[in-house]
């Protein structure tokens, strides 16, 4: 793992909070053009990880160098790195285009380039039928689309401050099968276009099947990384989610399948 | 560009040109109104004539009507009420609550509490030995001290080093209501039957002080402060999707608040030491404007400006009228307008939810 | 009396400004400024009065400017009046600036509870309006009467009197020092146990009230036309009192405390006396 100005690195990031370690001497590295999947059971640090990359949190030791920067002004920031929270509390009657507008905050573009971008967004998150509607009636994956229609609208364009990551939390949680996988489908794209996207799931699978590389945390420590291949084993699924499962080849894909017992 | 796509916009663009109509049309109507009647013809002559257009004769009490009292009143009443509107919709998209209002951080409750100080203790310790001028200054300044500080330790209540739990602050909120409110309790128990009528009269607000003095004093705070906050649109925006959402859109978030809580509070303040409480103005305007055109701060920050104006200077005209040749507080005009407007949201909101 | 008054007024020889004041249309404010006015003869001439005047009857069909502390500038100047008089309270002091560039008169008065400063007061109001000799008149009637009072109480056990304010079922509200009451009370030779121990008006408990053991009760209830019966059943502490025991309780007209003592205080006072002590029934 090397440190460099076209990537995003967390090095030795560690979180203690009322004697608590809620992170331990973290170190990730994300490339453009990788999707890196966060896994992990409950309280095991994946958000607070999340916090400490976008900024929000403080890591108490070590630093996250965003592009080989640690002190990027947050507009800066905004323009390199988009973030799709869990959930969201929006409860004023915007339309749809007005919230994924709301994307564009940090970016200089004239208002006409914001509508195509906004449009071409919420296309690729199956959203655009959704355009017109008042936010607050949408169902609550219908909301989680449109959100991430948002955060992909603000880093749509490069930047020339550097190359652009893309942050998400959980994003297929409230979702069904179908647009689970097409959320999934359009981040692999977005890092085939060359963004860097570090990815919070639950679904083993859908980690395996869509991440270049994945990252494992139990009670705040990286308990194993590696390909999905490398990292999924029975032995360690067992020893860090207590699932007794069984590891087999994907029949379509080149990646592992975790089949329960 | 499609129409839908364009119709929030020039919608909006409409909207802020017909205010921009209606608020120097409803200013020259408040300067023509009051119990002496004053024809539209002399009141203009009276303007062209300041300006140095004509040099028509006018009669000197009518002249000094119009100068001395009805164009302050009139000037302190937009600048009151738009200030007190934009504070509201500032307030609104913070806490990303459309029924907050200014009051409910506590700025209403504290400038009340310190202005009560000034009318009950000030007419105790200083009765006969100062100027009743500086008592009034005195009052004024207690009121803005006491907005200040209640906001000020309801946001500190409410911040710990994860930043301000908007929760937290409405409660703190609460408490401080029901403190300063029994401070006042206390203040009304020792006061003198006297001083009891003015702590009544001045919580019921009132344009009525209006001089030229008091629209300096507020337009030199309130002006600032007004256009200060209409530059806030799109970080309020920003604000509405949740703080760390904001956060990643590159606002600086605890600054943002904190800066808006302390204008917030100052316009409160400065308000209420002049004019003394006029509620729901700053309830009622944002939701009109977010009703006609939507949540977007851009528009609603201006638009709720000179609403608020518009609004304020109606309710002053209904007040100086409606009981000739006395006055209706203010206050009761606003709240009897706007108390009902709030239970149908309500209700509206309760059917939302159901 | 009052057309007496006038007529005697008509006949009496003027300087030219009070001539001049003599049909001068005027607006009281202040209970205290109203009653006198009244009283010396110039009723005719006051167009409006402020919400606390409001005796003799007639003020009540004058326009009301509201709160004497709370005028309205305009609302005055709109009924088109050559004089404004008012207490010293008379405010808030935008509008008296407004009203003395607009160049109307303006006189005001320091009211307070005292036999010299209703003098004063009298003194004062009577050069202004052109009716010295009937200003005379009315103090020397007044002063008679306290004179008389203070002739019934010499050389006597003052009396113990306390002052109610009754609010319906609510615990009454005591006069204290510094209160038109206190003051009608000691210049009618009675002692006030409360004087001492609070200013102004507070609600008092039962017991406090019981330990002042009052010789005589004063109340007041605001116009509602309570009897002392009536007063008795809903305060049956009351009844424990010497003054309830000897039922020596007396309803006083409210108004007369309301924006200071006035020309009705000699006679108040007189009456109050004789009942303190006892001479008349």
């Amino acid at each position: 793992m090397s440190v460099s100005n076209q990537s995003l690195n967390v090095l030795n990031a560690s979180v203690h909070i009322d004697g608590k370690t809620l992170l331990d001497d973290v170190s990730i590295q994300v490339n453009p053009g990788e999707v890196v999947t966060v896994l992990g059971p409950n309280g095991a640090g994946k958000s607070t990880l999340l916090k400490v990359i976008s900024g929000e949190r403080k890591p108490t030791t070590g630093e996250v160098l965003l592009n080989g920067r640690s002190d990027w002004p947050l507009s800066q920031q905004a323009l390199m790195m988009g973030v799709l929270p869990q959930s969201s509390s929006l409860s004023f009657p915007f339309t749809v285009e007005e919230v994924v507008l709301l994307g564009r905050i940090p970016c200089t573009s004239d208002h006409q380039e914001n509508l195509d971008i906004v449009s071409k967004a919420l296309k690729e998150v199956d959203g655009f039928h959704l355009k017109d509607r008042q936010y607050t009636t949408l169902s609550g994956g219908e909301k989680q689309r449109v959100h991430m229609a948002r955060v992909l609208s603000q880093i749509w364009t490069e930047s020339e401050l550097g190359k652009r990551y893309l942050l998400l939390d959980e994003p297929t949680s409230a979702l069904d099968p179908a647009h689970q996988q097409l959320t999934l489908k359009m981040a692999r794209k977005q890092a085939d276009q060359g963004m860097g996207v570090l990815v919070i799931l639950h679904d083993l699978n859908l980690a395996a099947r869509y991440s270049d590389r994945l990252v494992i945390l139990k009670e705040g420590a990286i308990a194993a990384q590696g390909t999905p291949a490398e990292a999924l084993t029975r032995e360690t699924v067992d020893a860090i989610f207590d699932i007794d499962v069984t590891i087999a080849e994907h029949p379509v894909y080149q990646c592992p399948l975790v089949i329960n017992n | 560009m499609t129409s839908s796509s364009k119709s929030p916009r020039s919608k909006s663009a409409l909207l802020l040109m017909a205010l921009a109509i209606l608020l120097p049309t409803i200013m020259l109507l408040s300067i023509g109104t009051g119990p002496v009647a004053i024809s539209p013809m002399e009141i203009l002559l009276i303007l062209a004539n300041k300006v140095g257009l004509t040099s028509s004769e006018v009669a000197i009490q009518t002249q000094l009507i119009v100068e001395s009292i009805r164009i302050p009143r009139t000037l302190l009443g937009a600048i009151i009420g738009s200030s007190l509107a934009v504070s509201g919709a500032a307030m609104q998209g913070l806490f990303r609550n459309p029924l907050a209002d200014p009051g409910i951080i506590g700025v209403s409750s504290g400038a009340a509490l310190g202005a009560g100080v000034g009318i009950v203790l000030g007419s105790i310790i200083f009765y006969e030995q100062t100027s009743p001028l500086l008592v009034n200054y005195g009052v004024s300044l207690l009121a803005f001290v006491g907005g200040v500080l209640t906001t000020w330790i309801v946001y500190k209540v409410g911040t710990t080093s994860n930043g301000t739990s908007v929760a937290t602050m409405l409660l703190a909120g609460v408490a401080i209501g029901a403190l300063t409110g029994a401070g006042l309790g206390i203040l009304t128990y020792i006061a003198d039957d006297t001083t009891l009528r003015s702590l009544t009269f001045w919580q019921m607000g009132s344009l009525g002080g209006a001089n030229w003095n008091s629209v300096i004093l507020a337009f030199s705070i309130l002006g600032p402060v007004t256009f200060f906050l209409c530059r806030y649109g799109q970080v309020l925006n920003a604000m509405l999707l949740g703080e760390s959402e904001a956060r990643h859109l590159g606002i600086n978030v605890q600054s943002t608040k904190l800066k808006l809580i302390l204008v917030t509070a100052l316009a409160v303040g400065v308000s209420v030491s002049v004019a003394g409480i006029i509620g729901f103005v700053g309830l009622v305007v944002p939701h009109l404007i977010r009703l006609m055109v939507g949540p977007d701060h851009r528009t609603l920050l201006p638009a709720s400006a000179m609403l608020g104006a518009v609004l304020l200077l109606t309710a002053d005209m209904i007040s100086r009228t409606i009981v000739a040749p006395a006055e209706l507080p203010i206050g009761i005009v606003t709240s009897l307008m706007g108390a009902p407007f709030f239970m149908s949201l309500l209700w509206q909101q309760r059917k939302r939810i159901a | 009396m009052k057309k007496l008054l006038l007529a005697v007024a008509a006949c009496l020889p003027m300087t030219l400004m009070a001539a001049q004041k003599n049909d001068a249309r005027i607006i009281s404010a202040g209970n205290g400024i109203t009653e006198i006015i009244y009283t010396l003869g110039a009723g005719e001439q006051v167009i409006a009065v402020d919400s606390t005047s409001n005796f003799p009857d007639e003020v009540n069909k004058l326009p009301k400017l509201g709160y004497h502390k709370a005028l309205s500038a305009e609302g005055i100047l709109a009924l088109q009046p050559d004089l404004l008089v008012g207490t010293n309270d008379m405010g808030p002091d935008t509008t008296i600036t407004q009203l003395e560039m607009a160049g109307l008169d303006i006189a005001s008065y320091p009211v307070k509870d005292s036999a010299e400063n209703i003098k004063e007061r009298i003194t004062a109001l009577a050069d202004l309006l052109g009716r010295e000799e009937q200003g005379k008149a009315l103090w020397s009637s007044i002063s008679a009467d306290l004179n008389k009072a203070k002739e019934i109480a010499s050389d006597k056990k003052k009396p113990k009197v306390i002052f109610l304010l009754a609010m319906g079922n609510r615990s009454p509200s005591i006069s204290g020092g510094e209160t038109g009451a206190n003051a009608l009370i000691n210049m009618a030779g009675g002692v006030n146990p409360a004087e001492k121990q609070f200013t102004s008006y507070k609600p008092l408990s039962t017991e406090a009230l019981l330990a002042m053991s009052p010789d005589v009760i004063l109340f007041s209830d605001r116009g509602r036309g309570t009897t002392v019966d009536q007063l008795l059943d809903i305060q049956p502490a009351l009844k424990q009192t010497p003054a309830g025991k000897n039922r020596r309780v007396i309803n006083l007209d409210g108004r007369l405390l309301l924006g200071g003592l006035g020309p009705r205080t000699g006679e108040t006072v007189l009456r109050l006396a004789r009942a303190f002590y006892k001479t008349e029934h």
